[in-house]
C-alpha cells in the first residue's frame, strides 16, 4: 500500500489530486464519509477528474463534459447529455482500493503491490500535534538517502541541534526495519575545541521501511517527540513529503520535529556519508527500493 | 458538396480510435500568425509547428524571412522559403497570412474568404487579441468543435445543460469539419441576464463551428432567439507541441447592440483561461504516452470525424501528396455556413 494524501485532506466538499511517481489520482469522499481513490484521467477526452467536483449523489464529475463516475468501481454512471441513456460498462476509469489508517490515505496501486501492507511504523505514538506536506526540489530517492545519512538537512527540531556526524552505533535493519541514532543536543554558539559532553541529553532515531519514515527524538532515553512521514515521488524528479507528527511528553520547552522546507544544502556538504563515500555507492534508486545500511 | 452527417456514432472506445495528436505536421497552408497592429520596422518572431517566421513591415509592404534581417545572416535552407530566405506572406482581413509549406504551392487563393472581416482594413483594437493554450492545436480544435463542454466549462456564459431538444449534426470537406448544433428551451445564460438584460428564461440557439484542419484557423457564431451574437474568427496556429497561439478578432459589425460589441470580446480571455484549466493537463495525457481509446458519445461525432480527416490528410502528405482536393471550396463560403451577412452588405 502507498500512502497519497492526509485523510483530512480529503473531503466532500472537492476532490484533490494525489501524485505517485509518474501517475496522477483523484481522491474524494462520497456523502457516506468513504475515501475512494480514482485514476485521475476521463475515460472521454483524459481531462483530470480532480479540477471536477462531487455531486450530491456522491459521484466524482468530470470539469470538461461531466461525466460522473462511482468511487467504489470507478464505472460511468452518468453522462449529462445522453439523460436517458444508461453509459455501457466499458465506459470507467481505474479504481483502486483506498483504505485510511493512522490519519494516511493508503491505496494499493498495482496488483503487484510488493510493498508491506500498512508500514508499522506511521502510527504516532501520542495525540498529534500538527500535519502537513509539501514539495522539495529531489527525486524521492535522493530525499530518502538524506533522511537516512544526514537528518539535519531535512529536520529541524526549535533549540536542538542534530548532531549527524555522530551515529549512536551503525545502523541496522530490524525484522524488516531500517534503524539508526543519531546524537543530538541543545542548541548554542560553540567554539572548535570546547570540551564535548561525555553523555548526549537527546538523541534521535530513525527509521524506514519502504517509503514511510518515523523520527523519534528522546531525551534521556524517554521519547518526547516523534514525526512520521510518507516519501512520495512526485513524477521523476521531486519528492512530496506528507507528515505528522506529536509531542508525545510536554517537556519544558517544545521540542516539535518538523521537515525543513527546503534540503538544507550545508549539511549535506558537509558529511562525508552523502557527498563523499555514499552508503549507497551512488545508487540511490536501490537504497529506495529496499534500504541496506548494515 | 459537404458531406452532411447526423451526429450517431456507437458508444464504443474504438470509435475514438488510439489519437495520437502533435505526431505529424500538416503543411502546404497559410496561417495568420500576427495581426496587422504588431507589424513594425522592428521584425517580430512567430512560429509554425517550431519554423521561425520573422515577420516586419517596410512602407506598405510586409515581409517574412526565416532569419531576422538585422540580426543574423540570410538562410535558404529548404522548399520553405525562396532562395533569399523568404516565406511567402500576404496582409488580409487584419493579418499577416504566412504560408508554411512549400514555397511553388503558396496560392493566394487558398486563404479563406472571411465575410464579416474587411479585405484591407484591420478590426478595431477592442475586437481583437491573442490567448495561447499550452497543448497541441488539435485538442484546441477538438475542443472548439466539441460544443458539450461548454455547459461545463463555460456554464457563466452560455447556460447550462437543461433542454428541451439538444441535436448535433456536421457537414465534412476534405479539408474542413462544421459542426452545427441546435438546442430548444434551453436556459438564458447567467451572462445574457446580467450583462444584456436578457429577460426571458429560455431561448433557441443554434451554434456554429468550421475548422480548417491544416492550418487549425476556426470560425464560430452562436444564434440566440432573444440574444445578440457576434461571430469569431480564431487562428489556433501550432506553434509547437505544447503551444497553440490563438489570435481572435470578433465580427463586432455584426451586431447593433453598440454594448455587446464592446463587452463581448472581453470575455475572449476568460473563456480562454476556463480552456485553457482542460487543455493544458490534456496535452500530456495524449502527446508522448502508449497509445490508448477514448470512450465518445455521439456528441463527439464531429470531434471524431476530425481526427478520422486529419489522419487521412497526415498519411496523404506522409504519401508526398500536399494537394487540395476538389471540394475545397465548398468548405470556404464562412458567410453561408455561419449563416452571417456579409460586412459590405451590412
Amino acid at each position: 500500500m502507498h500512502v497519497l494524501a492526509l485523510g483530512s485532506e480529503v473531503t466532500k466538499d472537492r476532490p484533490i489530486k494525489a501524485v505517485w511517481g509518474s501517475d496522477d489520482y483523484a481522491l474524494f469522499r462520497d456523502q457516506q464519509g468513504e475515501c475512494h481513490v480514482l485514476a485521475d484521467m476521463c475515460a472521454h477526452r483524459r481531462a483530470p477528474l480532480s479540477q471536477g467536483k462531487i455531486t450530491p449523489e456522491g459521484l466524482i464529475e468530470c470539469p470538461y463534459h461531466g461525466w460522473r463516475y462511482d468511487g467504489a468501481t470507478g464505472a460511468c454512471l452518468k453522462i449529462p447529455n445522453l439523460a436517458d441513456t444508461s453509459p455501457p460498462p466499458a465506459y470507467r476509469v481505474r479504481a483502486f482500493t483506498a483504505i485510511e489508517q493512522d490519519g494516511f490515505v493508503w491505496a494499493q496501486l498495482s496488483a503487484d503491490d510488493e510493498l508491506p501492507e500498512i508500514s508499522p511504523l506511521a502510527g504516532l505514538a501520542g495525540e498529534i500535534d500538527a500535519e502537513g506536506s509539501h514539495l522539495f526540489a529531489c527525486p524521492a530517492a535522493v530525499f530518502l538517502e538524506a533522511l537516512t545519512a544526514v537528518p539535519g538537512a531535512c529536520l529541524t527540531i526549535p533549540g536542538i541541534e542534530i548532531i549527524d556526524d555522530h551515529g549512536l552505533g551503525d545502523p541496522q535493519i530490524v525484522e524488516g526495519i531500517w534503524c539508526a541514532d543519531f546524537a543530538a543536543r541543545p542548541k548554542r554558539r560553540r567554539n572548535p575545541g570546547s570540551a564535548e559532553v561525555s553523555d548526549f541529553r537527546y538523541s534521535l532515531r530513525l527509521q524506514t521501511e519502504g517509503s514511510i519514515a518515523r523520527v523519534r527524538l528522546y531525551e534521556k532515553f524517554a521519547c518526547i517527540g516523534e514525526l512520521v512521514c510518507a516519501i512520495v515521488p512526485h513524477g521523476a524528479n521531486l519528492t512530496r513529503l506528507i507528515w505528522r507528527q506529536c509531542n508525545v511528553a510536554q517537556p519544558q520547552q517544545s521540542h516539535a520535529i518538523r521537515p525543513r522546507r527546503y534540503l538544507d544544502p550545508a549539511p549535506l556538504a558537509a558529511s562525508p556519508r552523502f557527498s563523499n563515500n555514499g552508503l549507497s555507492n551512488g545508487s540511490f534508486s536501490q537504497i529506495f527500493e529496499s534500504p541496506v545500511y548494515a | 458538396m459537404r458531406d452532411r452527417h447526423e451526429a450517431a456514432v456507437p458508444l464504443s472506445p474504438k470509435a475514438a480510435g488510439s489519437w495520437r495528436p502533435g505526431g505529424f505536421a500538416l503543411r502546404d497552408a497559410w496561417f495568420p500568425v500576427a495581426h496587422s497592429s504588431e507589424l513594425h520596422h522592428e521584425a517580430i518572431l512567430r512560429l509554425v509547428h517550431s519554423r521561425r517566421y520573422y515577420i516586419w513591415r517596410e512602407g506598405k509592404d510586409i515581409f517574412a524571412a526565416a532569419y531576422h534581417p538585422i540580426y543574423s545572416q540570410p538562410v535558404a535552407d529548404s522548399i520553405f522559403t525562396n532562395e533569399r530566405g523568404f516565406y511567402p506572406v500576404i496582409e488580409r482581413y487584419g493579418h499577416a497570412w504566412v504560408w508554411y509549406g512549400d514555397v511553388d504551392n503558396a496560392d493566394p487563393h487558398l486563404i479563406p474568404d472571411i465575410p464579416f472581416l474587411a479585405r484591407d482594413r484591420a478590426q478595431p483594437n477592442y475586437a481583437r487579441g491573442v490567448n495561447y493554450f499550452h497543448c497541441t492545436y488539435e485538442l484546441v480544435l477538438e475542443n472548439i468543435l466539441d460544443l458539450t463542454h461548454i455547459d461545463f466549462v463555460h456554464g457563466d456564459y452560455a447556460g447550462t445543460s437543461d433542454s428541451d431538444e439538444d441535436s448535433i449534426r456536421f457537414e465534412t470537406t476534405s479539408e474542413t469539419v462544421t459542426m452545427i448544433r441546435t438546442i430548444k428551451g434551453r436556459p438564458t445564460s447567467k451572462y445574457q441576464k446580467e450583462v444584456l438584460g436578457v429577460t426571458v428564461p429560455y431561448q433557441d440557439m443554434s451554434a456554429f463551428t468550421h475548422v480548417f484542419i491544416r492550418s487549425g484557423v476556426c470560425f464560430l457564431h452562436s444564434h440566440y432567439s432573444h440574444a445578440p451574437g457576434i461571430p469569431l474568427m480564431q487562428s489556433n496556429t501550432p506553434e509547437s507541441q505544447s503551444v497553440t497561439r490563438a489570435n481572435y478578432v470578433f465580427g463586432v459589425q455584426q451586431t447593433e447592440n453598440e454594448q455587446f460589441a464592446r463587452e463581448w470580446p472581453r470575455t475572449a480571455p476568460i473563456i480562454a483561461a476556463q480552456d485553457e484549466s482542460v487543455l493544458r493537463p490534456q496535452n500530456s495525457r495524449y502527446y508522448g504516452v502508449e497509445p490508448r481509446n477514448d470512450c465518445s458519445t455521439r456528441f463527439d461525432a464531429a470531434g471524431l470525424e476530425y481526427r478520422k480527416l486529419h489522419t487521412a490528410l497526415a498519411d496523404r502528405q506522409r504519401n508526398g501528396d500536399f494537394s487540395y482536393q476538389a471540394d475545397l471550396s465548398d468548405g470556404s463560403n464562412i458567410a453561408e455556413i455561419l449563416k452571417i451577412r456579409r460586412l459590405e452588405d451590412a
